[in-house]
């Protein structure tokens, strides 16, 4: 059974239709990328596809039953969602930052546990920011901060994670770590990843399926090989672009 | 530092406080004559000082500063800004205005207090209203609307000081400034502080949760819509009933949480108890040095507030990285 699938599925912002009838199964052991231009709909779609705002027409299944059919705390313990941004007017610690990410599995009044020290503990080292552990959010860089923001969603510890942009901010060499972690997780059975990318050549080293979200209604969705092609992509961006092949690995550059 | 440890700290110093303030005022009196004033209920002269005068004194400074500190902190939550305070929403202007106009129709003692509440209240539906009109009820149209009425308030109150007869301006202008002098039963303040702070602590990890924004917290299995009205009902009560009872006391609401987050507490289970008790102890250390310091004149506790807690800011922030 797909994870997560939406059946017949349009959304709408004004008088704008950012993808109309949309019918696609999410199946678990896959990894994701949402692709399109800028204010194509990515966002909206991945709000969308967590649940957090009501499709305009269609339906939308979380594990065979619809998204708003559980609550918004069960829905929590299945399905995390990383944010393009955080606010972050208010100050906290990495580690009270991570524990949030516990939230939905703790009683109401109870205290983090060892087990919930642990899930941080594991999701720190994960996200390659054990050693930021005792500081103060407001004293971190970007990049690290945007790892310990990706730390809190793993230590929510869902099945299905939803990803804006996760790596914003990172260097190059974190941009591989953390992508290449998600790709680890996302093949895992029962398992499923969606992420809102960018970099092209990123979703193709990570993902096995695509989407592509054209900003006129129309998506086009299938394996990477499929649909990460020139044309495809030249449609999509507006501008040309070139394929490039080395070791049986493909690369597309804008020209 | 720990937050264990820091609040073990305020809850040692607040006590402390309440003893050498019964000891302060025109007549000395030592902390044996004290103790025995409140626990054996001896009925000497300075027994009688110490239970009429200065008990019902010291538990409303507790009462007013706790409601501010806690208030403080959930409306720096609700709009997410570390330097919102109880009165940037309006509350205190209502409630001021109404009393200003109650003293100038003649009102006095319970009439004052009741004018006080029902404009608090009145405020708190009118700026809920008006900010929730025209859809979403975000925290920027709260927080424009909150401004723009309390800067309505603002000219309301110069407008009745400006019509008012000499005679009773000394009286106003001793409200405007805040007051625990007149305040009268302070174990209805003690009351409903101690129940907002139980209902704040029930919700205080959805708090922390809230802090890092809504979407955060409706990913998070929140409802943040609910959590905010929440907030912003308790926040907007915990905040009338300290204007009614002390007059608008600047400053503790706006400084006690932030310097505590300042000194490291961000978890609002900790955050919460730690600015109830820091409010009460700060406020009570002002309210015996208004009354004692240039005695028998009496200063307001309002402004002795900001001269204790300007410096004391200005000093953790600059002591700040």
């Amino acid at each position: 059974m797909p994870r997560l699938c939406a059946r017949e599925l349009t959304l709408r912002i004004g008088a704008r239709t950012l993808c109309d009838r949309l019918t696609v199964d999410f199946e678990p052991g896959h990894v994701w990328a949402i692709l399109g231009a800028n204010g194509a709909g990515k966002t909206t779609l991945l709000h969308t596809l967590a649940g957090l705002r009501a499709p305009e027409d269609g339906t939308l299944l979380l594990d065979g039953a619809s998204i708003f059919a559980v609550t918004a705390r069960e829905r929590a313990r299945t399905l995390a969602l990383l944010l393009q941004d955080y606010d972050t007017s208010m100050p906290a610690s990495v580690m009270e930052t991570v524990l949030s990410g516990r939230h939905p599995h703790l009683a109401p009044f109870a205290w983090e546990g060892a087990d919930d020290y642990a899930a941080a503990d594991a999701a720190l080292a994960a996200a390659g920011v054990a050693h930021l552990r005792e500081r103060q959010l407001a004293t971190l860089s970007g990049g690290e901060r945007r790892r310990i923001e990706l730390a809190a969603v793993l230590a929510q510890a869902t099945p299905v994670l939803l990803l804006d942009e996760p790596t914003n901010h990172l260097d190059l060499r974190h941009q591989q770590e953390i992508l290449a972690l998600l790709a680890g997780r996302g093949r895992q059975p029962d398992r499923l990843i969606i992420m809102v990318l960018h970099d092209v050549n990123a979703a193709l080293r990570t993902c096995d399926q695509a989407l592509l979200l054209y900003g006129d209604g129309s998506v086009a969705h299938g394996s990477c090989a499929d649909v990460i092609t020139t044309a495809n992509l030249e449609r999509l961006y507006g501008c040309p672009m070139r394929e490039l092949s080395q070791d049986a690995t493909r690369y597309f550059l804008p020209i | 530092m720990h937050a264990r440890t820091l609040t073990a700290m305020l809850a040692v110093a607040l006590p402390v406080c309440v003893g050498w303030a019964l000891m302060q005022g025109s007549m000395a009196i030592g902390p044996g004559e004290a103790l025995h004033a409140l626990f054996a209920g001896s009925d000497g002269a300075s027994a009688m000082v110490v239970r009429e005068l200065r008990l019902p004194r010291v538990l409303a400074a507790i009462a007013v500063g706790g409601l501010l500190a806690t208030a403080g902190v959930l409306l720096q939550v609700l709009l997410r800004n570390p330097l919102a305070d109880p009165y940037v929403l309006g509350i205190s202007g209502g409630a001021s205005s109404a009393t200003l106009a109650a003293m100038l129709l003649g009102l006095a003692g319970w009439g004052l207090n009741a004018a006080a509440f029902l404009g608090a209240l009145g405020t708190m539906f009118l700026v809920f209203g008006l900010s929730r009109r025209g859809g979403h009820w975000t925290r920027e149209r709260l927080l424009l609307t909150g401004v723009v009425m309390a800067a309505g308030f603002g000219a309301a109150i110069s407008v009745l000081l400006a019509i008012a007869p000499e005679g009773r301006l000394p009286g106003m202008v001793f409200f405007l400034l805040g007051d625990l002098s007149a305040t009268p039963a302070p174990w209805i303040g003690l009351a409903v502080l101690l129940a907002g702070l139980a209902l704040a602590t029930a919700m205080a990890r959805s708090l922390n949760v809230l802090m890092r924004g809504e979407l955060v917290a409706a990913t998070l299995g929140e409802n943040p819509l609910r959590l905010r009205l929440a907030l912003y009902a308790l926040a907007s009560l915990l905040t009338a009933i300290a204007v009614t009872l002390a007059g608008a006391i600047g400053f503790v609401g706006l400084v006690v949480p932030h310097l505590l987050r300042l000194l490291g507490t961000t978890d609002h289970r900790w955050l919460l108890a730690q600015s109830a008790l820091l409010g009460a102890t700060l406020l009570l250390l002002a309210d015996t040095l208004a009354r004692t310091v240039v005695a028998p004149t009496q200063l307001p506790v309002g402004a002795l507030t900001a001269l204790l807690g300007v410096p004391l800011f200005l000093f953790l922030l600059a002591r700040q990285r």
